[in-house]
């Protein structure tokens, strides 16, 4: 397995054709009005590309599924929340002094509580996370209380690029559009860049592979597993802000998108920040048009469905139950594999797994 | 309205109650994870499944208003029926679940089925014809309430009423632990076990351990169905938001507290577990709010966020009970079986 190489392959392909034919198609119902989903789509999708990068390189790394990663994201939103509201700084300060935090909280959980666990197997590690997701969420709640806040910034004016009709306008907003996409392409490139060109990214890479052999190879192993957390923590963090910039600041909104994240990153291959890329804005777009095909099955004269669009989630993660059956890792695996070929390769990781620990 | 009971016999008959519906999950849960090895996160899934079959079946009619989407229903059935149907359809979508996602390693498992959990809630807070919708199912009847002494001729005894309850969930409990007793010491309950430490020895062993693993998964989830069940009686309501993945964590808080693979053990964590939630709520409003000084600012402080508090020390529990104590209060019992002597 090589976990940080991204073929783009046939699934991804399909994928993207798929979700081509469905734009299309909900077209011929809106109209020019599917822009404003798509756009939607790339933003959110672009949060999600963060989101799971982060939790895809600790499972690269660390080997196992991080359920506090959502929960990082809400911590790293308040504390930007606390560096802007409460006294007073720049937002571009409360995104610093979130990722600082938030790569704080993730070391000291490694410190205190994941490496306690090393060599157990992925379910305890697993288990403890979601003890840290209950510490967090709920220092969270208990000292910010659970009100819905907002970030102390002037929005701009909404730019409108399209009017379709006096009614229907296609906008783009400067601080709510644009910023998250263009940081999260930003980051995406310094983290490739990170992967690929240093050092450290190097070891990253080779610990990620086979941590006997890193070692071995002279790779100071904790010290790239304490670096993970810290570039994880970041993520998280930024990926929290902009999630609470693009709605707002609420104690849920982390782990209200832990599964979306999943399914970006298990859609991506989990343990492949590359393939998280990809993920998180197939994610991102199918949970969008989703909602543009539930609110045309919510229309009188279609299906009547009601509450239609609170099924989207369903739609995401039904799609990541799916691909996890037939693509256990990721469409990036896939290349014509099968799922036989899949299998024979997961049970041999498995026994060599098991070799490993013991 | 007073009860021929005394409100201190009501109040613990109100911490039984809970805890005994917690040890039927505690128990499916002992024998997907404890015994079998399944990481199954989708507990309130199930629960949720249960709660809301016996809820629809058992309830009158509760007509739509315009305060109320309504739900399909008034099936007037007795709660025999309503749990028997929530028993079998959960254990059947335990299976229609598991099918498919069986193979995956065990983080993947639990979060296929956390995704399942999540949906189930979803649908259920939006098909809001069929569920209720956020507003949920309520006035559910309880069964025995048409046979117990009425207080002056109209409206049942309450504390009648919740000690019938607390004779079912016990009996229900009691019975559930023979059978569970029954099957995980036999030679079935000793393939499970070996799934979990080596599957793939037990495959080389001769054992079908998909098809054990399936039986595991089936038996579990109806259990948690049967557990929504007398849930659903004994709140009179059900609503989604009971449904959160909290609950399932707070079940793998218990079952690893009692001791994974102790069936006696995962009944006692859940005990102890819910009476140190139960205790918490109650010595938090012995703290006077209204004293001034340090204490009633604490006080003040901690009565409002009890909640979270409450919800941290969990947290912390579960984190040094896996780092420190991963086996729980009680420790597996040690099986020893006589070496096979060959012919």
């Amino acid at each position: 397995m090589r976990p940080f190489h991204l073929r783009v392959n046939r699934d991804f392909a399909y994928a993207f054709l798929i979700v081509a034919i469905v734009t299309l198609a909900l077209g011929g119902i809106y109209g020019l009005g599917i822009l404003n989903y798509l756009k939607t789509g790339f933003v959110v999708g672009s949060i999600f590309v963060l989101g799971a990068t982060g939790l895809s390189l600790v499972f690269s790394v660390r080997k196992f599924a991080n359920f506090a990663h959502g929960d990082m994201m809400t911590f790293g939103a308040y504390m930007a929340f606390l560096a802007n509201v409460s006294w007073r700084m720049n937002l571009l300060w409360g995104f610093a002094f979130g990722a600082v935090m938030t790569a704080v909280i993730g070391v000291v959980m490694e410190l205190l509580v994941y490496r306690k666990l090393a060599g157990r197997g992925p379910v305890q590690a697993l288990v403890a996370s979601i003890g840290v997701t209950l510490i967090l969420q709920n220092g969270v709640k208990a000292y910010f209380g659970t009100q819905i806040r907002n970030y102390n910034i002037v929005l701009p004016q909404d730019v409108v690029l399209l009017q379709l009709s006096p009614v229907q306008l296609i906008t783009i907003n400067l601080l709510r559009d644009v910023v998250p996409l263009v940081a999260s392409i930003a980051i995406i490139v310094a983290l490739h860049l990170l992967l690929t060109r240093t050092t450290l990214g190097k070891a990253m890479r080779a610990t990620a592979d086979n941590v006997d052999l890193a070692r071995a190879s002279g790779i100071n192993t904790r010290n790239v597993i304490i670096w993970t957390w810290v570039i994880s923590g970041i993520l998280a963090s930024v990926a929290g802000t902009l999630l609470a910039l693009v709605t707002d600041v609420r104690t849920t909104l982390g782990f209200d998108v832990l599964l979306f994240l999943f399914a970006a990153a298990i859609i991506g291959g989990i343990g492949s920040p590359y393939g998280a890329m990809v993920g998180g804005f197939l994610v991102g777009l199918a949970e969008q048009l989703g909602v543009a095909f539930l609110s045309w099955l919510g229309r009188k004269d279609v299906l009547n469905l009601d509450q239609a669009t609170a099924y989207s989630p369903v739609i995401a993660f039904a799609i990541m139950i799916v691909v996890l059956i037939f693509r256990p890792e990721g469409l990036a695996a896939g290349r014509g594999g099968g799922i036989g070929q899949v299998r024979r390769r997961l049970s041999l990781a498995k026994l060599l797994h098991k070799e490993e620990s013991e | 309205m007073t009860s021929a009971l005394s409100p201190g016999v009501i109040d613990i008959m109100n911490f039984l109650i809970p805890a005994l519906y917690f040890a039927l999950l505690a128990l499916a849960l002992n024998l997907e994870w404890g015994h079998t090895g399944l990481f199954n996160a989708g507990i309130a899934g199930f629960w949720a499944v249960g709660a809301y079959t016996a809820a629809i079946l058992i309830t009158p009619l509760s007509p739509a208003s315009l305060s109320y989407p309504g739900h399909i229903g008034g099936f007037n059935q007795s709660f025999v029926i309503g749990a028997l149907v929530a028993t079998v359809l959960t254990g059947l979508l335990g299976l229609l679940l598991t099918l498919p996602i069986l193979r995956l390693r065990a983080d993947y498992f639990a979060i296929a089925t956390l995704a399942f959990a999540e949906i189930i809630r979803i649908v259920f807070n939006s098909a809001e014809s069929v569920t209720g919708g956020s507003l949920g199912i309520f006035s559910i009847p309880r069964p025995f309430d048409t046979l117990l002494p009425t207080i002056a001729g109209a409206n049942v005894d309450p504390g009648y009423s919740d000690l019938s309850l607390l004779v079912l969930a016990g009996v229900l409990v009691v019975l559930s632990l023979i059978a569970w007793d029954y099957l995980t010491g036999s030679s079935w309950g000793r393939v499970l076990r070996g799934i979990r430490d080596d599957d793939v020895a037990t495959l080389a062993a001769g054992k079908r351990v998909a098809s054990f693993q399936l039986q595991a998964m089936i038996l579990g989830s109806a259990l948690m169905g049967l557990s929504g069940a007398v849930f659903a009686i004994y709140q009179r309501v059900v609503v989604p938001d009971q449904f959160e993945p909290l609950s399932t964590f707070t079940i793998y808080v218990m079952v690893i507290l009692g001791g994974s693979a102790n069936n006696r053990g995962v009944i006692v964590g859940a005990f102890v577990f819910y009476f140190l939630d139960w205790i918490s709520v109650r010595l938090a409003g012995l703290i006077p709010s209204n004293a001034g000084g340090v204490l009633g600012g604490i006080g003040s402080n901690l009565v409002a966020n009890i909640a979270y508090y409450r919800l941290m020390v969990i947290g912390l529990i579960l984190i040094l009970l896996i780092i420190y104590r991963p086996q729980g209060i009680f420790r597996e019992k040690k099986h020893t079986y006589p070496p096979v002597t060959g012919p």
